[in-house]
Formats: C-alpha cells, sequence, structure tokens
C-alpha cells in the first residue's frame, strides 16, 4: 500500500518585526589630559638671547633690538599667550630693571593674534604681559608667534650707570613663556 | 497425438491507488522562523583614547579604535550605526557628528559589501543578503575622531568626552 505524504512547507516568522532591527552598543570615552601645547624652542626659531652692548647701541635709539623670540602652541581650547620676567640679575648695573626690557608680537599664524601689549616686567600682569591669543589648532602644526625683544639703557640719572671696576658686567635674566586657557 | 491447448494468461495488475479506491495520509511540517536576522558586535570592544599633541597637529579625523560586526541573516539587510552623547559638558562644541566611521572589509556568505559609513548619524556601514551555511557575513572598520571645533575648559581636572554607538541590522527586503 503506498501513502502519499503531504508537505506543506510555511514560513511564519513572529517576534521580531520585519521592519525593526538588533542593536549592539559601543562605549565610547575620550580623555583630554593637556588641551595646551607650548614650544618656544622650536626647530627654526629663535633660542636664547646672548647679546654684547656695542658703541653703536648707546648712541643708537632706545630701546635697541636685541634679539627674536617666537613660540609654537598646540592647542584644542582657546588661549593667550604671555611672557615676563621671573628671574633678573643685574649686581653691577645700578638702575637696571626688568621693566627695561620689553617685547613685540610681529606674526601669528594659524588662528593665532598678535597682542599690542609689551611688557616683560618681572611680577606684570596680563594684559600687559601678553603677546597674542588663539583658538583650536586641530590639523595644524599649530600658531607660531613671533616678536623681538628690547632693552632701553635709559638716559640721564634713572638710566643705568655700570659699574666701570666690575668690568666685564652682566645683566642676566630668564624670559618665561606661558600658555593659558580662556575658555569660558 | 495429443493437442495442447493454449491457455491465455491474462495478467492483471491492480495499483493500489489509483483511480478509484485511493487510501491517502498526510503529514504537515512546520517551519517556525522566529528571527531572520542575527547580530554580534562583540568584536566592537570599548573604547578610551587619550587625544595626544600628535593628534592635534595631525589631520582631522584621526583613529581612535576598530569596530567589527557578524550578521547571520535568511534575508536581505543593511548594518547602520548612530552615536549618541552621554557626556559633553567638559568640552564645548562636542558633539556626536565629530565622530565617524568607515567600513574597510566586508566578507562571508550572502554576497556582503561595506557602506559609505561617514559622520555620525545614522549612518550605513554595509549590506548583505541571506548567509545559511556559512558562519555569517563579517564587517569590520575604523571609528575616528575630529577635534577642530572643540573648546577644551581649563585643565585639571582631566577633561572627557563620551557616548556610545549603537549598531542596527534590518531587512531590507522589499
Amino acid at each position: 500500500m503506498t501513502r502519499k505524504i503531504l508537505v506543506a512547507l510555511m514560513i511564519v516568522a513572529s517576534g521580531l518585526s520585519l521592519a525593526s532591527g538588533l542593536v549592539a552598543q559601543q562605549n565610547v570615552t575620550i580623555e583630554i589630559g593637556q588641551s595646551l601645547y607650548l614650544d618656544c624652542v622650536p626647530p627654526g626659531q629663535p633660542g636664547d638671547i646672548y647679546y654684547v652692548i656695542q658703541q653703536s647701541d648707546i648712541e643708537a635709539p632706545q630701546p635697541i633690538d636685541i634679539g627674536d623670540w617666537g613660540c609654537n602652541v598646540d592647542a584644542v581650547t582657546q588661549y593667550r599667550l604671555n611672557s615676563q620676567f621671573t628671574l633678573f640679575s643685574a649686581p653691577f648695573v645700578v638702575n637696571a630693571d626688568t621693566s627695561d626690557f620689553t617685547a613685540d608680537c610681529t606674526s601669528a599664524d594659524d588662528y593665532g593674534t598678535c597682542a599690542p601689549n609689551s611688557s616683560l616686567t618681572l611680577g606684570d600682569v596680563d594684559p600687559n604681559t601678553r603677546r597674542g591669543t588663539g583658538y583650536n589648532t586641530a590639523g595644524t602644526d599649530g600658531a607660531d608667534f613671533f616678536g623681538n625683544v628690547y632693552v632701553n639703557m635709559g638716559v640721564g640719572p634713572a638710566g643705568w650707570d655700570v659699574m666701570s671696576s666690575q668690568l666685564p658686567v652682566f645683566v642676566t635674566g630668564i624670559i618665561t613663556y606661558t600658555v593659558t586657557d580662556t575658555t569660558p | 497425438m495429443r493437442h495442447i491447448k493454449p491457455v491465455a494468461v491474462v495478467l492483471l495488475v491492480l495499483s493500489l491507488g489509483g483511480v478509484g479506491g485511493l487510501s491517502q495520509t498526510s503529514q504537515t511540517v512546520t517551519i517556525n522562523v522566529n528571527q531572520s536576522l542575527y547580530l554580534d558586535c562583540s568584536a566592537s570592544a570599548n573604547i578610551t583614547y587619550t587625544v595626544t599633541q600628535a593628534d592635534i597637529e595631525g589631520p582631522q579625523p584621526f583613529t581612535i579604535g576598530t569596530w567589527g560586526c557578524n550578521v547571520d541573516s535568511l534575508t536581505n539587510f543593511t548594518l547602520s550605526a548612530d552615536m549618541t552623547m552621554t557626556a559633553t559638558g567638559d568640552v564645548v562644541n562636542a558633539s556626536a557628528d565629530d565622530f565617524s566611521e568607515t567600513c574597510t572589509s566586508a566578507s562571508g556568505g550572502g554576497s556582503p559589501s561595506c557602506g559609505p559609513g561617514g559622520t555620525f548619524g545614522p549612518i550605513t556601514l554595509g549590506t548583505g543578503g541571506n548567509t545559511a551555511g556559512t558562519l555569517g557575513a563579517d564587517f569590520s572598520g575604523n571609528v575616528r575622531l575630529n577635534v577642530s571645533d572643540w573648546d577644551v575648559r581649563a585643565i585639571p581636572p582631566t577633561r572627557s568626552v563620551s557616548g556610545i554607538i549603537n549598531y542596527s541590522v534590518t531587512d531590507s527586503t522589499p
């Protein structure tokens, strides 16, 4: 006796709607330990200043240009760049002071802007000591700031009075550059 | 002389089940498919990334991690992703569209192919078809970040941005 077998194939989709799908998750955490990077002696930019006063410097209009400064800033925030003396010594030059020194900013790129202020005086504050400002530099090699350093040896009784018995004499100091986050 | 009379032999073959008199039984088979798509993105490990000076100086966006998903399917499908930010208070302008994904590999069953990816969201990472008989379709790629418009609040403390990337697979059968 032969039996015929009826096969019915039905596909029933139940449960999840065909219009929706399955979901998986991946957690992402981005940490920023430092939002500003400052390099004031990068390749190709000026380093320490060593200047010898000449007769022509004494004769020239004051202040005189004694050297350059330059800084590169990498930032993921808005910032200001300042500089001023943090150490100074002139034991054999009467009236020599950090207020005799000034700096300007002559160029800035990659969203950096020069500030007009020029003070390098030890203990002075922003904005007097501000060299420039800037914003996020991501995707660039950073904002490059350049400028000059000047000294005014003064004139008359308030000017420098070098103790000639101590020649050669040295006026030394350290200019410290700082970059500060200015995000409100 | 004896005559042998031929005897006609008629063979009647009776076919059981023929016309008339047929006897039948039946067996019903039902296949139940509760789920036509299975998504496994366990290859997409959680990402914790510290932005470096080189990342800031380098081209934007930059790679912060990878993702990978496997799809088992009895239907045509689309693999998608989107991102939800969970903490952005430390960084002004941080948002999901600073993050992006690319699909760099699609292999396995169902003729998978990479989608365009892009910035979140949502974005299409890949497509494929029926993968039966294989270990499924494997998709993978990179997770990327662009910090060009970020304004990070003063450090210390260390600042952070966090979010969740959601992967989904949907039936694209017309």
